[in-house]
């Protein structure tokens, strides 16, 4: 076993048959303040870590025996601090079952590795490498709302993924007019090839929940297309046996403070704005 | 902050999706006035409301899913975003690059599989909405203040009292129980004075002391501006809309008209009314009071897209004669509903 691979043994290993998510360590720990404890501190996203354990908690009430995805860890330039990474895993008692440690170089190769299905990441030039290659990747969103005093209670909101409208239901022709660069077409691109790969990981984490008790939440915004686009995405969305909660369409207003209002934890990161132009990801 | 592009793209027919017509750019949220309206006042709902009331929410969207290509039949609000249409087209033509117009957005609380039928909807009627929220059951406050908006418009009296205490004008509107034929070719939008324009300050003495103490305290302060009512900035929008039409010469023919409908007394109480408006800056093109006579028929005679006030007495009076009349639940006179107030007791 490769030495960089570091295993969970407080959490159960899973057969190779069930999906594999992997998930960025850079969020869910407070890699950036020095401590000299043994344990990091959360960072913006590890309420996303704790909606996937709501997720499968819930799910082992009804079901004990399913389980619905193996969460890894992938930890980029992150050698020097193995053992507070692990101790940290341990001690929020987080459903996380293997940590993968590796440099910048080995990026793409330790991703394919991992053979996971969906990659999520803060960091969009890592989304975009994910895509290029190929493997279904989303931003990680870093949450805004006020956490509870001590960190007691992080109370799990419902998981919100948020689909762009726009890579779902914008014809292609129509985006040489909308005076995208190369890169950002060429992420649009890559995101709309792995959309139903995306979409199969969405439909499987929704498929054993009834609407009223899901503890996942599915939101199609469009940023550039009209309510007919709009319109084109959902049918699109119904066409790969997703269903939407919730339906944004902005026509060109500022995504910024709908962002805000919406709160994802996961998004659709097609290229079509400046990850620093939103507050909530930034 | 380096925006993409956001050029607004035109659209073919496409599968199973109505056509709409070709339509100019929507403007930005910052420059434009942002009137938000949510499904069940655009639209009449009582039909798919009852489902969901009865029978719950999964038949409810079985139900919506089923009929989606049924367009939806207009609600009381329908007029209303039906003549700020007209004004939209009659400013595009004479500052074709303003952004200085209106802007619609649906704002509801409902489910996004709703969304296509909604749409269909909208396009059959040719209505130009292109933004909206679909919140599927989260509260749309928040939305409201990400698009800056200037009127909200809801069935739902809950989340009206919620837009108005984070300072959003906003009422709750109410289907009228006959049908009149308003304008198409002007906006007529009616408001009631205290606890609407102004502040309850004077509602309050009245409550508190009785008509003949009202009158004293009118009369002592008549020159003391009145504190502003949740509508104000609403009519103060208006008020810009118009001047632009002024300053192309086309006062007489200006299509948005304001009307004051109030309970007070044109020689008395009306005098603060008058000069608090002065002072403000606003104009409003007619002034109707009314020394305590009900509303309605006067309201008949005006026929308004809408009827903003206070006081639910007035809004069923209005409806009860055809009037789309919307209730804005501030100040005192929600606290206490049984008793008179100034506008329903006979004027000395």
């Amino acid at each position: 076993m490769d030495p960089n691979i570091i295993t969970n043994t407080d959490v159960v290993q899973l057969p190779s048959s069930v999906i594999v998510i992997a998930v960025s360590c850079h969020g869910i720990f407070d890699l950036d303040t020095p401590t000299e404890l043994d344990t990091l501190s959360k960072g913006p996203t590890f309420s996303f870590i704790k909606a996937i354990q709501a997720m499968n908690e819930k799910l082992t009430g009804k079901t004990p025996k399913v389980t619905l995805f193996d969460v890894i860890i992938l930890a980029k330039d992150l050698q020097g601090n193995q053992a507070k990474i692990e101790n940290s895993i341990k001690h929020y008692g987080l459903p996380i079952s293997r940590c993968w440690f590796f440099n910048n170089e080995e990026f793409t190769q330790s991703l394919k590795s991992t053979n996971a299905k969906l990659f999520l990441s803060m960091d969009s030039s890592d989304v975009c490498k994910a895509l290029q290659e190929g493997v279904p990747a989303a931003l990680l969103c870093p949450q805004t709302q006020t956490q509870a005093e001590g960190d007691k209670v992080q109370v799990a909101n419902p998981l919100k993924v948020l689909l762009s409208g726009d890579v779902m239901g914008l014809p292609e022709e129509k985006l040489s007019e909308a005076g995208l660069s190369q890169p950002q077409l060429q992420t649009f691109k890559a995101a709309k090839a792995s959309m139903a790969e995306f979409a199969a990981v969405i439909r499987e984490m929704r498929r054993h929940f009834a609407r009223e008790d899901s503890p996942l939440r599915v939101t199609l915004m469009s940023v550039l297309g009209s309510s007919k686009e709009w319109a084109s995405a959902l049918l699109t969305a119904r066409g790969l046996g997703l269903e939407v909660d919730e339906a944004y369409c902005l026509a060109g207003a500022s995504s910024g403070p709908i962002l805000n209002c919406i709160q994802p934890h996961i998004m659709c990161y097609d290229g079509l704005y400046s990850v620093t132009q939103v507050p909530a990801l930034s | 902050m380096n925006e993409v592009n956001r050029t607004r793209l035109d659209t073919d027919g496409g599968r199973d999706i109505s056509p709409p017509r070709r339509r100019p750019r929507s403007p930005n949220p910052k420059n434009c006035v942002t009137v938000a309206v949510s499904s069940r006042v655009l639209f009449s709902m009582d039909v798919e409301q009852q489902i969901y009331e009865q029978k719950g929410m999964e038949e409810y969207l079985a139900h919506q899913q089923q009929h989606e290509m049924e367009p939806l039949q207009p609600g009381p609000a329908f007029p209303f975003i039906k003549a700020i249409e007209t004004v939209n087209s009659r400013l595009r033509e004479l500052y074709p690059d303003s952004e200085e117009v209106f802007d619609v957005v649906l704002m509801t609380n409902n489910h996004a599989n709703v969304g296509l039928r909604l749409i269909n909807s909208i396009n059959h009627h040719s209505l130009f909405i292109e933004r909206f929220c679909m919140t599927g059951g989260n509260s749309p406050i928040g939305y409201l203040k990400a698009y800056h908006t200037n009127l909200y418009l809801s069935a739902d009296a809950y989340k009206v009292r919620e837009a108005l205490d984070e300072g959003i004008a906003a009422a709750t509107m109410f289907t009228p129980e006959k049908v009149v034929e308003v304008s198409e070719v002007e906006l007529r939008v009616a408001f009631d004075g205290d606890a609407v324009l102004f502040d309850d300050e004077s509602e309050r003495i009245y409550k508190a002391h009785g008509l003949d103490k009202f009158f004293e305290h009118e009369k002592a302060l008549a020159d003391k501006p009145l504190d502003h009512g949740p509508l104000k900035g609403f009519l103060e929008s208006l008020g810009k809309l118009q001047r632009k039409f002024y300053a192309k010469g086309q006062r007489l023919g200006c299509p948005i008209r304001t009307y004051l409908v109030t309970a007070r007394s044109a020689a008395s109480s009306g005098t603060r009314a008058l000069k608090t408006l002065r002072s403000w800056g606003l104009e409003i093109d007619e002034a109707l009071f009314l020394a305590g006579a009900p509303k309605g028929p006067l309201l008949e005679k005006i026929r308004p897209h809408i009827f903003f006030d206070d006081q639910m007495f007035h809004v069923q009076g209005a409806s009860r004669m055809g009037t789309v009349a919307a209730h804005v639940p501030y100040g005192i006179a929600q606290k206490v509903t049984h008793k008179p107030s100034i506008s329903n007791t006979a004027a000395k």
